[in-house]
C-alpha cells in the first residue's frame, strides 16, 4: 500500500502539472459558463416549467460528457508508455514496486488528478447557475450528477487509455478512441451499426433516466436496477482492462 | 528538404512511421466499410465520413509527434536548419501522406462506383477535406510546441474534433461560429458563399498557426 500510495501521490502531481490538462478544462469552463449565461433565460424558464431542479444540472452533465471522457482517455493514454520511452520502467524496477501496484498507481493517479479539474469545472458550472437565479442546493446536485455520469466515464475510459497502448501505437489507439467515443456513446443504434443502446453506454444515459428520471434525448425506459448494473459493467471492464495491462507488463517483462 | 545534403533513405528514417502507415491503415479499413454500403447506397456516406471527418482527425493528432516525438531533436536543433525548413520539411512530409492517402480513396471510390458528385466538382471535393485537414494539422502544430508537449497536440485536436462534431448543428447555425465549423464542406456541400467564408477562415486560420508554430520553434531553448 506504501508504494502504492507512492505511485499515485507522484503520479497526480504530474498529471496535473501538465500544462495542457487546466488550460482544456479551463476552455471547456469557460464555454459552459458562457453558454449558462447566455441561455439563462430558457434554462429558468425549463426549469420552472417543469419543477425538476435536476434537469437544469444535468443537461450540462451530459454535455461535460460528450466531450471531457475524450480529452481525459487522450491525456491518460500515454502515461505507461512515456514510462518505457525515457527508461523510468528500468528505474523502477530497481525498486520494490510490483507490478500491480505500478498499474493501480498510474491509473488512480491520473484519472485522480482529471477528476479534480473535472469537480473543480462542475463547481464553476454551479456556482454560475447560482448567480443566474437557480437556489444554491443546485451546487451540490450539480457535483452528486457529475459523480454519477461523468466519474464512470472517466473510469472507464481510463482503464482502457492505459491498456491499450501497450499492444497498440498511442496515435493509432487516440485516433480510433475519439471515433469510438462518438460511436459507442451517442450515434443511433437504429440508423448504423453502435453500441450505443446497449449496457456498455457511459454516455451517462443510464444514471440520469435510473437514478432521477432524467431522459435526454429521448426515453429508453432505464430503471435504477438497470443504472447500478451499467456502473458494475464499467467497473468490471475496468478493473479487467487494468487487470489484463498488469499481465501484460509481468509478461514482456519475464522475458527481458 | 534535408535530401540535399543527407540521403534520402536516412532522412527517411529519421521520421516517425506511424505516419506512414497510418492514415493508408484507416483508408483500407474505410474501403472495407464503404463496400458494405455498396448495396444499399449509403456507400457516399462513409466517403463523406473518411475525406470529410477521419483525415482531419488523423492529421490533428499525427500532428503532436513529427517534431516534439523525434528522439533525435537535440541533433535537428544543433544542424543549421532554420525553424521554417524543419516545419516544412517534418509536416509537408504528414501533408504528402495525407494528400495521397485521400487521393488514392478517391480513385478507390471512383473504381468502386460511388459517386462523390454531391461533394461537389473535383476541386471543391479537394477542398472538403483539405481545408479542415490543414487546420487540424496546424493546430496539432501549434498546440505541441506551445505546450512543449506531444500529446498536447492530440488532446486539442481529439478535443476540438469531438466537439465541434456533436455540436456542428448548434455551431452551423451561428453567423460567425459557422465560419470556423471544420466539417462544412462534408455536412453542407452545396452551401455556396458560405462554405466558402467558413473555407477562407479556416484557412487564415492555419497559416496564423503555422507563423506562430514557426517563431515557437525558433525559440529551441523551450524542448530541450
Amino acid at each position: 500500500m506504501k508504494y502504492l500510495g507512492g505511485v499515485i501521490r507522484y503520479e497526480y502531481k504530474m498529471s496535473i502539472k501538465r500544462i495542457g490538462v487546466p488550460i482544456v478544462f479551463a476552455l471547456f469552463t469557460l464555454f459552459f459558463l458562457f453558454t449558462a449565461f447566455v441561455e439563462r433565460e430558457e434554462l429558468l424558464n425549463g426549469t420552472a416549467v417543469d419543477g425538476n431542479l435536476w434537469s437544469a444540472t444535468s443537461s450540462f452533465v451530459m454535455t461535460i460528457n460528450m466531450f471531457i471522457p475524450v480529452v481525459c482517455g487522450i491525456l491518460a493514454s500515454d502515461r505507461i508508455v512515456r514510462d518505457e520511452k525515457i527508461n523510468m520502467r528500468e528505474l523502477l524496477r530497481a525498486t520494490k514496486l510490483d507490478n500491480r501496484s505500478y498499474v493501480w498507481g498510474k491509473y488512480l493517479g491520473v484519472t485522480l488528478s482529471e477528476i479534480t479539474c473535472l469537480f473543480l469545472m462542475v463547481l464553476c458550472i454551479g456556482i454560475m447557475l447560482v448567480v443566474i437565479g437557480f437556489p444554491v442546493q443546485v451546487i451540490p446536485m450539480s457535483l452528486l450528477v457529475s459523480l454519477a455520469a461523468n466519474v464512470p466515464a472517466i473510469l472507464f475510459v481510463n482503464a482502457f487509455s492505459v491498456m491499450c497502448p501497450s499492444f497498440m501505437p498511442v496515435r493509432i489507439y487516440q485516433i480510433l478512441f475519439t471515433g469510438y467515443w462518438y460511436w459507442g456513446n451517442y450515434l443511433n443504434a437504429d440508423a448504423f451499426f453502435s453500441i450505443s443502446n446497449t449496457i456498455l453506454n457511459v454516455g451517462g444515459f443510464y444514471p440520469l433516466e435510473g437514478y432521477w428520471g432524467i431522459v435526454y434525448g429521448g426515453a429508453r425506459g432505464y430503471t435504477p436496477v438497470d443504472a447500478v448494473l451499467n456502473l458494475l459493467v464499467i467497473l468490471v471492464l475496468a478493473t479487467a482492462a487494468l487487470l489484463i495491462e498488469e499481465r501484460i507488463i509481468s509478461s514482456r517483462e519475464a522475458v527481458v | 528538404m534535408t535530401s540535399s545534403k543527407i540521403p534520402l533513405r536516412y532522412a527517411m528514417k529519421t521520421y516517425r512511421k506511424e505516419q506512414f502507415w497510418m492514415p493508408p491503415a484507416f483508408l483500407a479499413l474505410f474501403l472495407i466499410l464503404t463496400s458494405f454500403f455498396l448495396e444499399d447506397g449509403h456507400a457516399y456516406s462513409m466517403a463523406s465520413a473518411f475525406l470529410g471527418y477521419m483525415l482531419p482527425l488523423i492529421s490533428g493528432i499525427l500532428a503532436g509527434a513529427p517534431i516534439l516525438a523525434d528522439p533525435a531533436l537535440e541533433l535537428h536543433f544543433a544542424a543549421p536548419i532554420s525553424a521554417w525548413r524543419l516545419l516544412a520539411a517534418r509536416y509537408g512530409v504528414l501533408a504528402a501522406v495525407i494528400i495521397a492517402t485521400s487521393l488514392v480513396f478517391q480513385g478507390c471510390m471512383a473504381l468502386m462506383g460511388v459517386d462523390l458528385a454531391y461533394l461537389g466538382n473535383f476541386w471543391q471535393r479537394q477542398l472538403v477535406w483539405l481545408v479542415p485537414s490543414l487546420t487540424m494539422l496546424a493546430l496539432g502544430c501549434f498546440t505541441a510546441l506551445a505546450f512543449k508537449q506531444a500529446a498536447s497536440g492530440s488532446v486539442f485536436t481529439g478535443g476540438l474534433w469531438i466537439f465541434q462534431l456533436t455540436l456542428r448543428g448548434f455551431l452551423l447555425s451561428k453567423p460567425i461560429l459557422r465560419d470556423f465549423v471544420l466539417f462544412m464542406g462534408a455536412s453542407l456541400p452545396m452551401s455556396g458563399s458560405m462554405l466558402v467564408e467558413n473555407q477562407i477562415s479556416l484557412t487564415v486560420v492555419s497559416i496564423v498557426l503555422i507563423i506562430l508554430s514557426a517563431f515557437l520553434l525558433k525559440r529551441q531553448e523551450r524542448y530541450i
